[in-house]
């Protein structure tokens, strides 16, 4: 009995010791602190947080979020930093991990407003901040997020929302494919069961209504997140006869959604309004059926052949070791935007005079050989001009390779 | 309704239920074996796929080869997972399902610090579409439900006429009578365990020419194999196939005909079930 409390003494120690040994060895691989190196006596420190995603589902937009960001943020810092109204910042990102998820987003928003003191956060998606709106609304902080536009609105003039809508982008692009492709009657979509589909679906619809009676709309065909297997899908969506199909699927889902579309027999147009990652991984997802993407339409983040604006930021971007996909082009202008406004506002704390400047704001995309000013609009559709314009390559398959062939806008009255 | 559009819906479901089928069986088999719910089923699923995408693509190996490389070496890293995550918890229910939690999230969050949140590729081996009266049938879904009727006989005959399955059928029944007759649990809990995971495995590499493999593809597959083990019934093979089926027909006639409902036509079967009969359809043991 004694031998074996006596041995129970033993094991807890041993796992103490080990414990300790690990807090130990874990500090020990903590990066070394950088040498504290006095900065230039005007310099100042702005915070700008991120309310990212670096695991879940959501982390590949969050990481595009982080990098593309960063990249500016050294830019800017490498110059001696940004100066406002007289006094130069040096920008020090502060990034958190929502996990994209919208319980952990508002904890993370309550940190960064109330523990970090940030003035403006990033985030990659509207769920995330959607869930710190009303805190941040309160403390007056400014958030650029990259979503999708659900949560603008003349009652929250600090919020501004970033991801480019169907409703915005679908009129230009239907407009160039039926020059092109006059004799198609019949439109389905397959789209993902989320909550923004019905703003994506919505815009597609109205943008084909204007152009009857070409392209009638026969409906659409929703599946769930997480779906691997489309069969079932595909197999409702031709049961509508359509001879074009729209898909807005995110991420990788284009891929089975093409390949099992061509399986079952669909020789019609695939237009693709929301195409995922982008063309290199769609060509991937397609290996040794590369033949199931050609005529197919796409709306990309990167014009083809890509300008060398584009290729540099690119370059700089897999420097820092990170995978790289077209749409991560699309997650880096928050500090640019922020970078502009602090300087025309000439102010980092009165946000009411930040948040008149970014609508004011007008950044050129250098991806696109046609330098579209980028700027905010939607006055008339969310009561605000908070939702950015951002513009897209229309583009085609032909002989297997990607040509771009015209512009989307993402300009909503 | 169209009678190739009826006939479609139909192998539908017949290819569907061969997905089902490899992912619910070993679920299944890890229940009546060891009495937990095993939440990090579709992490196994998850690990297949992944082994199969690095020994195609990283050591070149014939996808024929790496997948059942890739079994074994998710049965391999299952023991490891039954002898030190689950073995100390003596088949408690709720730390049990804790753990299974715990290493859900573990295993994805570990994952996809070693590969990536992007979604990873291979070649479609099988790239071909045999046309049956209108109806398509994709060479490459025709092999899961090959493979998933192979191994549902093999694990049936291997449950029925070999003494390390009539074991494990034993411990099913009573582990402490089993354990009198000289049967070592442990061992035969541990080998029961890492053959359902393999199963898994199996299941996860078949999909991955056909889909795609990223950190998080596990988790909605094992939600459906708790939806395919409770319509079945707990710890029954044949309920696991029946359950399979049925959700595979529930999935296919649905998001064919009704949209997106389809997706509740599963629980609300599942919610049915368990008021009306909560062991499932074949709630008996193996």
């Amino acid at each position: 009995m004694r031998r074996k409390g006596l041995s129970k003494l033993i094991v807890g120690v041993v796992l103490i010791a080990a414990l300790v040994a690990g807090l130990v060895l874990m500090g020990g691989c903590r990066p070394a602190a950088p040498e504290e190196v006095a900065p230039p006596e005007e310099a100042k420190v702005l915070k700008m947080g991120f309310a990212s995603c670096l695991t879940g589902t959501g982390a590949v937009w969050g990481i595009s979020l982080n990098v593309g960001n960063q990249i500016h943020i050294d830019r800017i810092n490498a110059e001696g930093g940004l100066l406002v109204g007289g006094t130069r910042y040096k920008i020090e990102p502060i990034i958190e991990d929502t996990r994209f998820e919208v319980p952990l987003s508002l904890t993370v928003g309550e940190k960064l407003i109330y523990q970090d003191k940030v003035k403006f956060i990033q985030t990659p998606g509207m769920p995330i901040g959607g869930a710190m709106q009303d805190i941040a609304h309160e403390n007056k902080v400014i958030i650029l997020e990259w979503g999708v536009p659900m949560c603008l609105g003349p009652e929250y003039p600090y919020y501004f929302s970033g991801m480019p809508s169907g409703a915005g982008l679908a009129s230009g692009f239907f407009k160039v494919i039926k020059e092109r492709e006059p004799e198609i009657k019949r439109i389905a979509r397959i789209g993902m069961n989320v909550s923004w589909e019905p703003t994506f679906a919505g815009g597609e619809r109205k943008a084909l209504e204007q152009l009857a009676p070409w392209g009638e709309w026969v409906g659409v065909v929703l599946y769930e997140p997480g779906t691997t297997d489309f069969t079932p899908i595909v197999t409702g969506v031709l049961a509508k006869n359509p001879d074009a199909i729209t898909t807005s699927a995110v991420g990788a889902d284009q891929g089975p959604i093409i390949r099992t579309l061509r399986e079952q027999g669909f020789t019609g147009k695939i237009i693709m309004v929301e195409s995922g990652y982008g063309l290199p991984e769609l060509f991937e997802m397609m290996k040794g059926h590369e033949e199931y993407l050609e005529g197919c339409y796409l709306l990309l983040h990167t014009w083809y052949p890509p300008t060398p604006e584009w290729l540099e930021f690119k370059e700089e971007f897999l420097a820092r070791g990170v995978e790289w996909h077209d749409s991560n082009y699309y997650y880096q202008w928050g500090t640019p935007i922020l970078a502009e406004a602090l300087k025309i506002a000439g102010t980092v704390d009165d946000a009411d005079r930040i948040a008149e400047a970014i609508e004011e704001l007008k950044i050129p995309n250098v991806g696109f050989p046609d330098v579209y000013p980028m700027h905010y609009c939607g006055l008339e559709t969310f009561g605000i001009a908070h939702h950015w314009a951002y513009p897209k390559a229309i583009t085609q398959i032909q002989n297997g390779e990607p040509v771009s062939i015209g512009m989307a806008y993402g300009e909503l009255p | 309704m169209e009678f190739s559009l009826l006939m479609q819906v139909m192998v539908n479901t017949a290819m569907l239920t061969g997905v089902y089928v490899l992912i619910a069986v070993g679920l299944n088999l890890i229940f009546g074996i060891l009495k937990i719910i095993q939440f990090a089923h579709g992490q196994l699923y998850m690990m297949g796929a992944f082994m199969v995408y690095i020994l195609v693509t990283g050591l070149g190996l014939n996808f024929y080869l790496a997948l059942p490389v890739a079994a074994l070496i998710v049965g391999l890293a299952s023991l490891v997972i039954e002898r030190f995550f689950y073995r100390p918890l003596k088949g408690d229910v709720l730390p049990s399902l804790l753990m299974g939690v715990a290493l859900l999230v573990g295993l994805e969050g570990s994952f996809q610090l070693i590969f990536g949140a992007q979604e990873k590729y291979i070649e479609n081996p099988l790239p071909k579409v045999v046309k049956l009266f209108g109806v398509s049938v994709p060479e490459a879904r025709l092999l899961i439900l090959v493979v998933a009727i192979a191994s549902t006989i093999a694990v049936y005959l291997f449950l029925r006429r070999t003494k390390m399955g009539q074991a494990m059928r034993a411990l099913t029944q009573d582990p402490e009578a089993a354990s009198l007759q000289g049967i070592n649990v442990n061992q035969i809990r541990a080998i029961g365990f890492a053959i359902a995971s393999a199963l898994a495995g199996v299941a996860g590499g078949l999909m991955l020419p056909i889909a795609y493999v990223t950190p998080f593809i596990g988790s909605p597959m094992v939600i459906k194999a708790f939806l395919i083990v409770i319509l079945g019934g707990m710890g029954s093979l044949p309920g696991a196939v029946l359950g399979a089926f049925i959700l595979a027909a529930a999935d296919s006639f649905g998001f064919t005909f009704w949209g997106p409902v389809a997706a509740l036509i599963g629980y609300l079967l599942v919610i049915v079930m368990l008021i009306l009969r909560p062991r499932g359809l074949f709630g008996a043991s193996y």
